[in-house]
Formats: C-alpha cells, sequence, structure tokens
C-alpha cells in the first residue's frame, strides 16, 4: 500500500468525477499554529479549486492562508481507526508519484477532530514517506488516529492577503456591528409605559 | 475489531455509535447508515438552498445601505452552507446534479418555512430572527453528530450564522421602536409566521422511535426538546419588545419545566412533506429556471475540466 494510486483518498467518487475533482481544503488563521483541516470542495481544476477555496474557508476573513490539496495526491495512513476503511473506495487512481520529492503530513489526534499539518519531510522516495509517517504516527505520544501524507508539491497555497483580509467593512457580519443594546433599552421603556398605563 | 460477517459488522457498528463512537468518510459504513446520512443531509442541503430564495426577494427593497450587506450576506453565507453540505452527500455517494435534479423534479424535501410566500419587510426580519434561531437550535445539536464531517461542518455553519439572528433581531427591535404602522406589520409578520415555527422541529416523537437518534445518532436531541430550547430562548426575547405571541395557551409550567402550547398545525406540515405548500411550485420553479440558466455555466466549466485533464495527460 505504498503507491499513491488507488489510495483511498485519491479514488474519484462514483458518478461525481465527470464534473470536476475534488479537493481537501486546510486552513490557518493568524492565531493557529499550523493549518488545520476545514473541509473540501470540487472544482474543474485546480485554478478554481483556489477561488472557490477562497469562497468557502476565507469569505469571513477566517483566514490567513489555505492549502488546497487534490484528493488524488493524498494517501490515508490509518493507524488507530476503530472502523475498517471503506473498501469500495478503493481503485485505480490516476495520480501516479515514483520520483523523490519531500512530503507534508498531516494527523488526526482524536476521533472526530480535523485534521492539522504535523510535519514536512525531506527529500524521500514515496514508498519510504508511508514507513516514516507510521513510524511517526506510533512515536508521537498519544499516537494519531489517522494521517493523510501528500507529495508538498501537490499543495497549492493561497497566502494572497488581498484576496484573503480585503480591507473592507464588514461590520454588519459582527455581533458588535449591531447597536442593540440601546435599542432594547428604548423597547423596554416603551412596552413597560404602557403596561403602567393600562394598569 | 469488526468482523467479516455483514450482520456482525452492522449490529458492531451500531454498539459503535452507542458508544459515541464517530465516523469520517473514508470509513467503512453499513448501508442503512448511509442512506439515512444521505436523506437527512440532503434535506438540509436543500433547505439552506430553498432558504436563499424568500430573503433573495426583499435584497433590492431594503431599505438601507447595511440592511442591503446584511441581508445578502445571510444569502451568501446560506448558499456557502447548501454547497458545503451537497459535497456531503457526494462523499456518501449522491452526486450534487441528482440531488439538485430531484430537488427542481420536486421530488427533494426542504423545510416547511420556505414553502410560504413572504409579503412584507417585517417577514425578512422574523425570518432571519426565527427561522434562523429555530435552525441554530438543530444546528448546535447536530454539533455532536456520529459523523464527524457532518459534526464539523455544523461548527462552521453555527459560527457563520451567528449574525444572522442578530441582524433579523435588530431589523424587528428597531420596527417595534418605530411608528405605530411599524409595530403593526412586525406583529402581523409574527402572528402570520408563528405557526409555521410551532411545526418545524416536527412532531413529538420519542427519541427510541426517532431511528436518526436511537440507532445511527445523527441528532443527539428530540424534536420536542429542540422546540422547548426553542420557545425557553425566544418567547422572552419577543415579548420583552411588546410582540404578542399568537397562543393563548402558551405558558411555562413550572412543574413540569417545560412550555405548554396549543395544539400546532400538523395537517399544514404534512401537506408541506408531499410538497404541497403555499409557495412551493413558485419557489421550486425559480430553482429550476435559474439551473436551467445557469447551464451554460457548467458546460462551460466540464469543458475547462476536460481539456486540462488532456493537458496532465499530455
Amino acid at each position: 500500500m505504498s503507491d499513491f494510486s488507488g489510495n483511498i483518498l485519491g479514488q474519484p467518487m462514483p458518478s461525481a468525477s465527470d464534473e470536476g475533482e475534488v479537493f481537501e481544503v486546510f486552513q490557518q488563521d493568524q492565531k493557529d499554529p499550523f493549518p488545520h483541516h476545514g473541509g473540501n470542495v470540487r472544482a474543474p481544476d485546480g485554478e478554481l479549486a483556489v477561488h472557490y477555496a477562497r469562497e468557502f474557508y476565507g469569505r469571513r476573513q477566517e483566514s490567513s492562508r489555505l492549502w488546497i490539496i487534490p484528493r488524488s495526491a493524498l494517501l490515508e495512513v490509518r493507524t488507530q481507526t476503530p472502523l475498517p476503511p471503506a473498501r469500495e473506495m478503493f481503485g485505480d487512481g490516476e495520480t501516479q508519484v515514483n520520483a523523490a520529492q519531500s512530503f507534508a503530513v498531516f494527523g488526526q489526534k482524536q476521533a472526530g477532530r480535523p485534521l492539522v499539518w504535523v510535519q514536512d519531510l525531506e527529500e524521500m522516495a514515496p514508498e519510504d514517506a508511508e514507513k516514516v509517517t507510521r513510524r511517526t504516527a506510533q512515536n508521537i505520544e498519544g499516537g494519531y488516529v489517522r494521517l493523510w501524507v501528500c507529495p508538498r508539491s501537490a499543495i497549492l497555497e493561497l497566502t494572497n492577503q488581498d484576496l484573503l483580509q480585503p480591507p473592507l467593512d464588514r461590520s454588519y457580519r459582527r455581533l458588535d456591528g449591531y447597536n442593540i443594546r440601546e435599542k432594547l433599552r428604548i423597547a423596554r421603556q416603551r412596552v413597560q409605559a404602557e403596561k403602567e398605563l393600562s394598569s | 475489531m469488526i468482523s467479516e460477517s455483514e450482520e456482525t459488522r452492522v449490529t458492531e457498528f451500531r454498539d459503535y455509535l452507542a458508544r459515541g463512537g464517530k465516523v469520517e468518510a473514508t470509513d467503512w459504513m453499513p448501508d442503512g447508515y448511509r442512506q439515512a446520512l444521505i436523506r437527512f443531509i440532503e434535506m438540509h442541503a436543500n433547505s439552506e438552498l430553498m432558504g436563499a430564495l424568500p430573503e433573495r426577494d426583499w435584497i433590492m427593497r431594503a431599505p438601507t445601505i447595511h440592511r442591503k450587506l446584511a441581508l445578502t450576506a445571510k444569502i451568501q453565507d446560506e448558499v456557502g452552507h447548501a454547497e458545503l453540505l451537497y459535497r456531503l452527500v457526494e462523499d456518501l455517494g449522491k452526486p450534487r446534479s441528482a440531488s439538485i435534479e430531484d430537488l427542481i423534479a420536486g421530488k427533494g424535501k426542504f423545510h416547511n418555512t420556505f414553502h410560504y410566500a413572504t409579503k412584507t419587510w417585517a417577514d425578512v426580519g422574523t425570518i432571519a430572527w426565527l427561522v434562523d434561531a429555530a435552525a441554530i437550535v438543530s444546528q448546535h445539536a447536530l454539533r455532536d453528530s456520529s459523523y464527524s464531517p457532518y459534526a464539523r461542518t455544523m461548527q462552521k455553519i453555527c459560527w457563520e450564522e451567528s449574525f444572522h439572528m442578530m441582524h433579523g433581531r435588530d431589523m424587528i427591535i428597531t420596527m417595534m421602536n418605530g411608528t405605530a404602522q411599524q409595530r403593526e406589520m412586525a406583529q402581523e409578520a409574527l402572528t402570520r409566521w408563528w405557526p409555521t415555527l410551532m411545526v418545524f422541529h416536527g412532531p413529538d416523537t420519542p427519541a427510541e422511535k426517532d431511528k436518526d437518534i436511537s440507532v445511527w445518532h445523527i441528532k443527539s436531541k428530540t424534536n420536542e426538546a429542540l422546540r422547548q430550547e426553542f420557545l425557553n430562548a425566544q418567547v422572552p426575547r419577543l415579548r420583552e419588545v411588546g410582540l404578542i405571541i399568537p397562543d393563548a395557551e402558551l405558558r411555562y409550567d413550572e412543574q413540569r419545566e417545560r412550555w405548554i402550547y396549543s395544539e400546532p398545525q400538523w395537517d399544514d406540515l404534512r401537506a408541506i412533506a408531499r410538497n404541497q405548500g403555499p409557495a412551493t411550485a413558485e419557489r421550486v420553479g425559480f430553482r429550476r429556471m435559474s439551473y436551467e440558466d445557469g447551464q451554460w455555466v457548467r458546460d462551460t466549466l466540464l469543458q475547462r475540466h476536460s481539456t486540462t485533464t488532456a493537458e496532465y495527460i499530455a
């Protein structure tokens, strides 16, 4: 299971493949130490995937960095997963990675939590990357439930702050953008006055 | 570890869920669980998408630029949420196009409140405040869902929606502080929408009869618990600004620690479940029209996909 073809995530979902490819999205805010998994988008190609990811994972200025990774480039390493893998999702993927290169590793510490970037691996063959990832998973305290690994070169990165943190007035999106306390005071006063009047 | 016999596997899977076990998209799951998730999340996705339509009609009629910006942002959020949820459904095996085609053929289900017409600007405030409040109660409870991709999406959606309710409440309070005519308009909207809110969470089904709770742990709270939570939070808020809730029976029973209300209009909800609500045909028709109008965009993107795929191969 060391090749990146036919891996569990790389298999395009049945019948959706003609409508584009799925890209996993990792996001990072100024206060996040590392990128964490946000969700995914389906897009016709990488360029549009970056735009979609910005729209779905960055329009609320919640990200200062986005990593967009085609599923076909991801390999899932399962270590302590309580359930078996979805076997029907295995198949012949299309992305073959043969040459030695560097890899990024993401891990899930606890079931249900999002995966978070763990480390980059120096230039090595893909089969070694999987072995090293598996070893890392066991060595780190507490271990990982599952890990994802992908070639560093497969990550599309968006850090353009003009796109992610545009200098616009977004006060209408914020709770403190509404002067509701003062309005409530006036409303309560009116209701109270009406009550006194009728009694 | 889960064993090979299908029946044992399903039993073990159900035990795993009963212990609070979490499931990811790449994990094995029994078909019953997969189908239940598709049905549940697809309806949620449809509701987000259809929920944008009643509000959309009011963008051009918003009274101030601040209201227009807020309303536009809210609609953008709802459509964005639909997109995230259709992606989850897709990973479970039903393509987005199939969900949309079911929806525009009148076969898709969506929340009852979006089957009604909007008549005044006060409706926009009432929807943003109270329909969103009702939805947030449900969505908060879904953050514990056994299906982790759904639970995490709920966390994101709840965070994004935090301003929707405030925007609606601010609109209604502003109207209540305005002229007698504005107050009347706000009251009339509440009177009209209240019955739809009382059936929003569905009939009082006991947890053991609701498979989504007792077997699959997709949701964690009963319909009635959600309705009580909604009433707890919103009844005082409505009353303090002078609004009258159109239900003479509505009161809090201190002893039973629950709200008592007159029997909601379940027949109306049943008609809507058959897609026979007052504005169902118009809304589904509009969605169909915009889907057909957008065909050229999908064709162009598809072409782009095949071109870029060809480039990879070459």
